[in-house]
């Protein structure tokens, strides 16, 4: 079990120093163009960009964010579940979501692989733009694999007791 | 089974699942409105509008404004300058009960004038108000309450998201829209602020007075402040003399917030990344909560379950103002099971005609919605400021900031009452000063 | 699992010309034969089909949308229902034609000038080359899809093609002259964004719903767009200047989805093609008037007067010469994709003046 938490912290953990130098990066880059502008030299890319690096934070950070348990959870009942039940419903719990982030990683993927099949590129700056479409997918199949971990961990452990 | 009949089905298993299971709102969400459209449509075309929908919401420029409003929140909260702040306050109102949670209303109120999104209001105000409260042993409920309505208040105090979409759906002006909502705002500021008073009355617990000061140590507390004024003041000339989009005003005042914690040497490495990683976590949740408020949204109206309730309230044979509170209720109930910006998408353009034949103000209306789908932000079970306030602070659970929501909806139904009563003075009177 | 004789792609190219009377032979010639097997949109005894939009309901197609829906459902009586989702509530703008090809929606309209790249052929049609209006553009880009039958629709069925009018500047300060554009930025969509750039402007891709705020704001100075919006979405508010020159043009499509295509009884097929064209002769002058309807609105209303400018002939013999680049470097992109582009490029010239010259005797 060990090994396999150490996994999944080095997993999300990587992922999420790449979200975090994005969010500086979106910050910087917009803070930039508010400069620039006074000066008369907006960049017509950015608000492109900005976007791209925004999917970047919030898709990098969903495996850490998971480990961390911070996703809202309406537990108004289900807190008072004794706990053997309490484990089986967390369980079967991680285990759906963990389904759909899996489902959602293949979607978005797919549909990264449409625009890179059909040569679509970006507004304004014309570039391609699928690598962050495959970003977005990565990030949830992080998700996905941290939601198995923790599966795995309530079945044979009895772990993943929220903190929340 | 089909269309509308579907529609009531899902939210029935929405309401369930939520309650029973031990998954993330936002995550029962984007999974019943999913497997909703796989059997309204099919497998197929559930996970093309997943894949898309997914990634629209993700890398969409107007998000943007939620990371960058919680980094300056955290960079704030993390140098200790909302900490002082709330001394600030606290020496200034903390004396009477509840006096710091009505200095965090009128905060969110201000904060609101920079910023249209209740959410983004929710995600800055639970960062920096929430552990300054805790400080000050405020009860969970009264912190959640307040800090969820007050979020509110981000779309009722111009700029407003809810009113540009109006604007732009219905074709009034945007400007007169934000004038008339002025006045209904700031009522709803003092009603809750009132609201705050009449709870710790009831509950004197909740609010702990604390001691008399005098004038000189509230004096002498103000340059405590000055930070976190020229700070806002930053923000406010920013945004109010232009130049700058929502998102931009955030960034630049992040990084503006950046430099002078650097400066005042208060933010060194760890808290660095301390605010940062806060930041990633947050703006994550935030990011869930619309993806799958939009994905369970897009399941809704292919049921066609919202337009199909509203044509049949337009439908019925009844005096205009029977119309005009049925129409409210059904906002009101739109607002509960659904994202309430997502439910105006889909009514609107069967109920503007409707308010429009009835001869009912269109500016006035957009004002009335604005304010019902605003608290529908606060009304349980779909609740997305509760859920953020309750996501961003761990020792205040999702039933206590319901609960201390609950204590908030007079104020909403008063501000309503009065704006029935006497829409000449709350908002024609300011909207009609536009040209 | 049904194919009928006459599904094979040659038919569907098969459209009524324009001069042909609304009152289609085809149409009573098939009454219902029930000898079709039980398909899924016909197994209850009326074909619903669900039509997709992504911009608001009171704009131009949407407007067509319901247009088609009354057309359709006038022509077929009780048989057919089309359910219409304006705003964006079921799809949005990028993902209507992958929603349409999953059978998420049966009919959806999206611009193809959204999703540079993939829809090489009409963006022959996008390039700035100074459409005087929708009319003109729209029956180019119908007979070019006619003529080519582009490979990157070949999953949909196409029901109609058309253009918004031709794109101006709207601006909250004057721009009178091409130096003025230096630095300026504006909010643009579609090839836009490269016409901008050339002339010395800075393009902004936000979305719609958000320009009257960053207007107001200064955050961009105006928005380049067909001049219809000044009443429907009231940009008149913001933006009191026009400068009227004829940009580039953005350009739609309605597509079906295959199957639910397939599916259709032969009759209702034939008058769905049989609306092709006329649905876009109807739009394009439905849209073209409802800009002239917005500039007289704008007459009528308070406050300072909307005023116009135009280039002079010197300035837009420079534009004309800044802009050229970019057909050149689309043939070039299209030759790269195995398209043939100076006949493609010859095809649009020699329409467009047929078309100019044809709609302005009228
Ligand atoms: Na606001
Ligand atoms: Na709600």
């Amino acid at each position: 079990m060990n090994a396999l938490e150490k996994l999944n912290r080095i997993l999300t953990g990587v992922l999420a120093i790449f979200a975090g130098v994005s969010v500086i990066a979106l910050m910087l880059l917009a803070a930039g163009n508010v400069i620039m502008r006074l000066f008369g030299f907006p960049y017509s890319g950015t608000y492109e960009m900005v976007g791209f690096l925004g999917a970047i934070v919030a898709a990098f950070a969903l495996g850490y964010t998971q480990v961390k348990k911070e996703h809202v959870m309406v537990d108004l009942f289900s807190r008072k579940y004794p706990p053997l039940l309490k484990r089986f419903v967390d369980a079967a719990s991680y285990l759906l979501v963990m389904a759909f982030s899996s489902l959602a990683a293949y979607a978005i993927f797919e549909s990264g692989r449409v625009l890179k099949r059909k040569e679509e590129v970006s507004e304004t700056l014309k570039i391609i733009y699928y690598p962050f479409v495959y970003a977005v997918a990565l990030g949830f199949a992080v998700m996905a694999i941290s939601l198995l971990i923790d599966f795995l961990g309530t079945i044979f452990w009895g772990e993943g007791e929220d903190s929340s | 089974m089909t269309g509308p009949a579907l529609g009531l089905l899902g939210i029935i298993v929405l309401l369930l699942a939520m309650f029973a299971l031990r998954v993330p709102a936002s995550f029962i969400m984007a999974i019943v409105g999913f497997i909703g459209i796989v059997f309204a449509s099919s497998w197929k075309s559930a996970m093309t509008l997943l894949g898309t929908d997914l990634w629209a919401t993700f890398s969409g420029y107007g998000f943007t404004v939620i990371p960058m409003f919680i980094l300056l929140g955290e960079f704030i909260f993390h140098a200790g300058l909302s900490d002082r702040l709330y001394r600030a306050a606290h020496i200034w109102f903390g004396h009477w009960r509840g006096g710091v949670a009505v200095s965090t209303v009128m905060a969110c109120s201000g904060f609101s004038a920079i910023c249209g999104s209740n959410t983004a209001t929710a995600a800055t105000m639970t960062a920096v108000a929430i552990p300054s409260m805790k400080k000050y042993k405020y009860h969970p409920c009264l912190m959640g309450g307040a800090v969820a309505a007050g979020s509110t208040l981000g779309v009722m105090i111009p700029p407003s998201i809810v009113l540009v979409v109006y604007g732009l759906y219905t074709g009034q002006s945007i400007s007169k829209l934000f004038f008339g909502t002025l006045i209904p705002g700031l009522v709803l500021t003092v009603l809750m602020m009132l609201t705050i008073l009449a709870i710790c009355t009831r509950h004197p617990e909740w609010g702990p007075k604390g001691e008399q000061t005098t004038w000189s140590q509230k004096i002498r507390a103000l340059p405590e402040v000055l930070d976190i004024l020229i700070l806002f003041a930053a923000i406010m000339i920013a945004l109010l003399s232009g130049v700058v989009t929502a998102t931009e005003a955030a960034a630049a005042s992040s990084f503006l917030g950046l430099i002078l914690c650097l400066i005042r040497r208060k933010l060194p490495w760890k808290k660095f990344k301390a605010a940062v990683e806060d930041t990633l976590r947050i703006s994550c949740m935030v990011f869930m909560i619309v993806a799958g408020a939009t994905i369970f949204g897009r399941f809704m109206a292919l049921t066609r379950l919202p337009s199909e309730s509203a044509q049949w309230i337009g439908g019925l044979a009844l005096p205009s103002w029977v119309v005009l509170v049925l129409m409210l209720v059904c906002y009101a109930i739109g607002g509960c099971i659904m994202d309430a910006l997502a439910f105006l998408l889909i009514s609107l353009p069967i109920f503007f005609e409707l308010v429009k034949q009835m001869g009912y103000d269109p500016v006035w209306f957009g004002v009335v919605i604005t304010l019902i789908t605003t608290m529908g932000a606060i009304t349980p079970p779909v609740a997305i400021c509760c859920f953020i306030v309750s996501g961003m602070s761990k020792d205040i659970s999702i039933g206590q900031v319901y609960k201390g929501s609950m204590y908030f909806l007079p104020a909403y139904i008063i501000t309503l009452i009065l704006l029935m009563l006497i829409p000449a003075y709350m908002v024609l009177m300011l909207a009609n000063l536009v040209r | 699992a049904t194919k009928t004789a006459d599904t094979a792609p040659a038919a569907e190219a098969k459209i009524t010309p324009a001069s042909k009377p609304d009152a289609s032979p085809a149409a009573p010639a098939a009454p219902a034969t029930p000898a079709t097997p039980a398909a899924k949109k016909v197994k209850t005894g009326k074909i619903v089909l669900k039509y997709a939009n992504f911009p608001p309901a009171s704009t131009f197609p949407c407007v067509q949308m319901e247009h088609w829906k009354t057309e359709l459902e006038n022509r077929l009586g009780s048989e057919v229902e089309v359910q219409t989702f304006p705003g964006g509530t079921l799809l949005g703008p990028k993902n209507m034609y992958d929603g349409v090809v999953s059978g998420l929606a049966d009919i959806g309209c999206f611009a193809m000038s959204y999703q540079p790249g993939r829809f090489p052929l009409s963006e022959s049609v996008d390039l700035p080359l100074g459409f005087s209006s929708s009319k003109v553009a729209s029956s180019v880009l119908f007979d070019l899809f006619e003529k080519y039958k582009p490979k990157e629709f070949e999953d949909v069925k196409i029901l109609t093609v058309f253009t918004c009018p031709p794109a101006n500047i709207m601006s909250s300060k004057p721009l009178q002259k091409l130096a003025d554009f230096k630095g300026m930025e504006l909010r643009v969509s579609g090839t836009g964004a490269d016409v901008l750039k050339r002339l010395g402007g800075v393009p902004v891709a936000m979305p719609q719903s958000e320009t009257p705020d960053a207007i107001q704001k200064g955050v961009v100075k105006g928005i380049i767009s067909s001049l219809e919006i000044l009443k429907d979405f009231n940009f008149f508010a913001y933006c009191r200047h026009v400068t009227k020159e004829d940009l580039n043009v953005i350009s739609f499509a309605v597509v079906m989805n295959k199957e639910t295509w397939d599916e259709l009884p032969n009759h209702v097929k034939a008058v769905i093609d049989d609306m092709s064209r006329a649905q876009m002769e109807w739009t394009a002058d439905y849209v073209d008037n409802h800009v002239l309807d917005a500039l007289e609105w704008c007459g009528t209303q308070d406050g300072e007067p909307l005023k116009i400018y135009e280039f002079t002939p010197a300035e837009k013999a420079e534009i004309k010469k800044l802009l050229q680049p970019m057909i050149d470097e689309y043939a070039k992109r299209i030759k790269e994709k195995g398209l043939p582009a100076e006949e493609i490029l010859a095809d649009v010239q020699a329409l467009k003046t047929k078309y100019e010259e044809q709609f302005k005797k009228e």
